[in-house]
């Protein structure tokens, strides 16, 4: 075993024994700048594995669905046509984290990985939308659900479990998002709609107005309600509340929620965990002392990961420029004594300042807290979200390149048409579009509003967010719908204007979209 | 407002890392993706199946070669979700040089030019459909059809191609064909042929070896009773000792000759590679390690291809004639549903029949013997007497397929707007074909919208020649049924028998 630690990793010169001093000495600086990680693992891979590692998220187990193989040979042919490179890094929030290394990457590439993973590990272990993620437990619970689903699939037929789980990865997205929230009883609701109603009639100012008083009818029709208050769980709304499910459908519709539920803090965390880790491993690598040919490579890999994407939106590039802005912006407001030399910037400093002050975005602990602490307790807080309202300033949208822009119809198709960037007062709009549309800000709020009732029908609502839903995937999602059910489904939606329904009552019957009166 | 707990930096190293390399302990660990990239691969072959119909029915590809690319959609495939329509907005990063109002894309519709319902550029969705050559396309489309009712005939036979089947094994291959667990077997066997021959060479060997040394010990006696005898004296005794003594050189150099090869083979049974036969670094390996000198590699000897075969296949000679009535009644749209019709049996025969000979007949009121060309391209005008047509295929079967001899298809492609005094002799005529055709298909092309009182033969026909066996008759009310309606006959054959 030891000899093998001397043997060299692919057709690079350095061998296993290289790579741990390196991470030796990486952890001790992570250790150092404060970065709180669990235990990590590396595993050493070649790039056919990454690719595979990719179609299933990372997830060294997974149970099996074509669509893993589709997303295998979308990235494989992107990849062979070198229309996009491999990721240089892959890990999994776990505990211990994994990460995979790739065979054939230069020495650079495998400490710049190191140090990026450990920004990631950390994040993945004190952000709080991570909190309630339950790392421990995430490869164990991955593994068993690939081993009960398979197990499924060899006594109900391969075809059988299939389609159900087609039609469950069709809804896994539509669920709360929010892991600190828990899903309520029955019981604990109804408290709550007692309280709510009470609340409600509860009059401030009583001598001003007529006695308000609590309508018993109105109450009781409220708790009779099912559910009690709409519910964004689709897949456990129907796991709990439909009784024509076996045992295995409603396991599957669990599994399907858990991997949902995983992904949910990547999902809204993405700008700020990638632009951590990008932070992190630029600290780490400029306190390495590299070697001038490895620096070098550094810089070059370095400008190539945080590059923008025109036409798109690159997060590590967002990401990274916020939190070096945050720091930098900090660490100049407090005295010259406590900031760090190193990383500050003092031109930077000055447009940020001016920036803030113009933007309104002066927060009240600047001058109290230093760079590196203010830095720390923003990982901890919050999502992409309110990471984007609080410092996306001005200078930030220019400086980015961000602009906002809208869809105008033109007949046969779509304009991209700019309608704000960052000058003037534009820049609100953009940081404001951007917080909105960001992760799963993207996704339509759709929920549970009825069930039980009318011949068992399953009413659904799309919440109107000004955009309408792409209706023929709403259609087929609704026959999914119909399978997970397995009774009426009608989703109550706005298009052009007009509320409408799309409905599917009998298996094999057309999806039928009509207007929401009827 | 800082956090105060955030800012307590943590004293407790951080745990050591592990560092794996699985690939190293386990060389070309199993491909985990293999069996979902399978399934993919099936709905995506499933899905092509599935819109056949639809992608046939293009106007696009009658007449096309081969190679054509054509574009497949692939809703089988593609995951659904509730996802945001257009128009709609969003934030992008450009290159610094965006000013507002500026157009920096376009999206297309989904649907352009179609009924809305087909596919387009959808959001959040790269890759839904698949451009595959019509070529492949057919191949699919064709792929459990076959000509109907093939009787075996007397005299030529016609040879389709079938594909290569497996037939067991050889020595020579191309690599891809090797068969590892037969080559493994040759080994295990050439393995298990030497322990068995051991013994027995060794006894041989002995044999030869004790040959060899009685042989010298000869030269030796020999030679001592030649100094004997010079001590002797004896001259003639001398010379007649050193010419036997002479004789057993001769005799010793033989027998070592012919033991040297069993010699070899013994040592090489013994030492199963010998030392001096392999390179310097494997020699210093079992200098290392002495038990691993009793490998046993693989040779070339080992070596088994698995062998393919093309039988090929005989069928009875087939003629398919094609008739198409191009009056002018027949507007454009009738020709094109006739003309796909024709398109796609013609395609259908040369791929799947390589011999089948196939003959165009084009009628109005009189009938010729068009080429391919000409059939599928050409336009006419003039009457219709259905029985021109029907006369003319009689006419060149008589000319050169006799019915003794040949498989006879007839399809006929009309409006069945007839001319009333041609009926008769167009019952009669069919009757005629029918006699000697394994099948006579009539396909009445009756677009949907076209005038009602247009004259129909379907009835008349189904009337009088409905009871006879080997008679289609078809009506095709819109494109989309082109293909199910010419295939339900392809398929004929297979339901019958099953």
């Amino acid at each position: 075993m030891t000899d093998m630690m001397n043997v060299l990793i692919g057709t690079e010169n350095y061998t296993m024994r290289d790579l741990q001093g390196w991470d030796e000495r990486i952890r001790e600086l992570a250790d150092g700048f404060g970065l709180d990680c669990f235990r990590q693992d590396f595993e050493i891979c070649d790039h056919d594995h990454m690719i595979g590692f990719m179609a299933y998220s990372g997830m060294p187990s997974h149970y099996p669905h074509w669509s893993y193989g589709k997303a295998y040979e979308k990235q494989k042919t992107l990849y062979d046509h070198g229309v996009s490179g491999l990721p240089y890094e892959m890990v999994i929030n776990s505990d211990p984290a994994l990460a995979y290394l790739m065979k054939n990457n230069t020495l650079l590439l495998q400490v710049l990985t190191m140090a990026h993973v450990y920004g990631h590990n950390d994040f993945f272990k004190r952000n709080l939308t991570f909190r309630h993620s339950e790392p421990q437990q995430t490869i164990g619970r991955f593994k068993s659900a690939a081993g009960r689903i398979r197990g499924y699939k060899e006594l109900h037929g391969e075809l059988e479990v299939e389609s159900f789980l087609d039609a469950a990865h069709s809804l896994s997205h539509n669920r709360n998002p929010y892991l600190d929230r828990k899903r309520l009883s029955r019981e604990d609701q109804m408290a709550r709609v007692r309280d709510r109603f009470y609340d409600a009639h509860k009059d401030q100012y009583p001598n001003l107005h007529a006695v308000a008083r609590v309508d018993p009818e109105a109450l009781k029709e409220s708790l009779r309600k099912h559910p009690l208050e709409p519910d964004p769980d689709i897949l456990l709304f129907i796991a709990e509340e439909n009784p024509l499910l076996t045992d295995w459908q409603r396991d599957i519709l669990y599994i399907v929620d858990q991997e949902a539920r995983y992904f949910m803090p990547q999902i809204r965390t993405k700008i700020m965990n990638e632009g951590w880790a990008s932070y992190w491993h630029n600290r780490i690598l400029r306190a390495l002392d590299l070697p001038p040919a490895m620096w070098l490579e550094f810089s070059q890999r370095h400008s190539g990961v945080l590059r923008p994407h025109p036409g798109g939106l690159n997060p590590y590039h967002v990401g990274y420029s916020l939190w070096e802005a945050i720091h930098v912006y900090y660490d100049g407001m407090i005295d010259e004594s406590r900031l760090n030399p190193d990383t500050f910037e003092p031109q930077l400093f000055i447009s940020l300042k001016k920036d803030f002050e113009e933007c309104d975005l002066v927060p009240p602990d600047a001058g109290k807290a230093t760079g590196d602490e203010k830095i720390f307790a923003v990982r901890e807080e919050g999502d992409d979200r309110t990471f984007i309202e609080r410092f996306l300033s001005r200078r930030m949208v220019q400086e980015l390149g961000l602009f906002r822009y809208d869809e105008k119809d033109e007949g046969d198709h779509y304009d991209l048409i700019v309608t704000d960037t960052g000058n003037d007062d534009g820049w609100k709009n953009v940081r404001d579009e951007l917080a909105r549309s960001t992760g799963i800000g993207a996704q339509p709020v759709i929920r549970v509003v009825e069930a039980g009732f009318k011949g068992n029908v399953l009413v659904l609502e799309h919440e109107d967010d000004g955009y309408p839903l792409e209706l023929e995937y709403a259609k087929e999602t609704v026959k999914h719908l119909r399978t997970l059910w397995m009774r009426p489904v009608i989703v109550n939606t706005i298009i052009d204007g007009e509320p409408k329904q799309v409905a599917q009552y009998k298996v094999d019957e057309e999806v039928r979209v009509r207007d929401q009166s009827k | 407002m800082v956090d105060s707990h955030s800012l307590t930096m943590e004293v407790i190293q951080m745990e050591q890392s592990i560092f794996r390399n699985p690939t190293h302990t386990n060389a070309g660990r199993s491909d985990r993706t293999a069996g979902d990239r399978r399934r993919h691969r099936e709905k995506v072959r499933e899905a092509i199946h599935g819109n056949i119909a639809d992608i046939i029915s293009d106007e696009s590809i009658i007449g096309q070669r081969g190679d054509k690319i054509v574009r497949v959609p692939l809703r089988g495939v593609r995951e659904y979700r509730f996802i945001r329509g257009k128009p709609g907005s969003g934030v992008s990063q450009g290159d610094g040089d965006v000013g507002e109002g500026q157009v920096v894309g376009k999206v297309k519709k989904p649907g352009e030019g179609g009924d809305g319902d087909k596919a387009g550029t959808q959001p959040g969705e790269d890759y839904y459909e698949t451009d595959v050559t019509l070529d492949e396309l057919l191949d699919i489309v064709f792929e459990d059809l076959e000509l109907p009712d093939m009787d075996k005939k007397k005299l030529r036979m016609v040879e389709t191609k079938t594909a290569p089947k497996r037939l067991g094994y050889r020595r020579s291959g191309p690599e891809t064909h090797r068969d590892m667990r037969r080559t493994a077997i040759e080994r295990l066997r050439r393995f298990g042929a030497r322990k068995r021959a051991l013994p027995k060479l060794e006894e041989i060997v002995m044999k030869k070896t004790l040959d060899i040394l009685h042989s010298q010990a000869d030269i030796e006696n020999q030679r001592r009773a030649a100094y004997k005898a010079r001590e002797a004296g004896d001259r003639a005794q001398v010379t007649e000792h050193f010419r036997l003594a002479h004789l057993a050189v001769l005799e010793t150099r033989r027998l070592r000759v012919a033991a040297a090869p069993l010699r070899t083979r013994l040592a090489k049974l013994y030492e199963v590679m010998p030392l001096s036969e392999v390179g310097p670094k494997y020699r210093e390996y079992i200098r290392k390690n002495p038990k691993d000198g009793g490998r046993f590699p693989f040779e070339n000897d080992d070596l088994r291809y698995k062998k393919h075969v093309t039988r090929p296949k005989m069928e009875s000679n087939a003629v398919v004639i094609c008739i198409m009535d191009t009056s002018g009644s027949m507007d454009t749209m009738k020709k094109y549903f006739a003309r796909m019709f024709f398109f796609l049996l013609y395609s259908f025969i040369q791929r799947r029949y390589s011999q089948v000979e196939v003959v165009f007949v084009a009628h109005t009121t009189e009938s010729k013997e068009v080429t391919e060309q000409e059939f599928f391209f050409k336009g006419e005008s003039g009457g219709t007497y259905i029985s021109s047509g029907y006369q003319r295929a009689l006419d060149i079967i008589e000319d050169r397929y006799h019915p003794d001899l040949w498989n006879i298809y007839a399809f006929h492609c009309s409006d069945g707007d007839n001319f009333d005094n041609d009926n008769k002799k167009a019952v009669g005529t069919a009757n005629a074909l029918l006699d000697i055709c394994n099948l006579f298909g009539y396909v009445e092309i009756k677009p949907k919208g076209s005038r009602y009182f247009e004259g129909s033969m379907i009835k008349t026909f189904e009337k009088l020649l409905g009871k006879r066996r080997n008679f289609h008759a078809l009506s095709i009310e819109s494109k989309d049924e082109v293909w199910p309606q010419l295939s339900s006959i392809l398929k004929e054959d297979e339901r019958r028998h099953s």
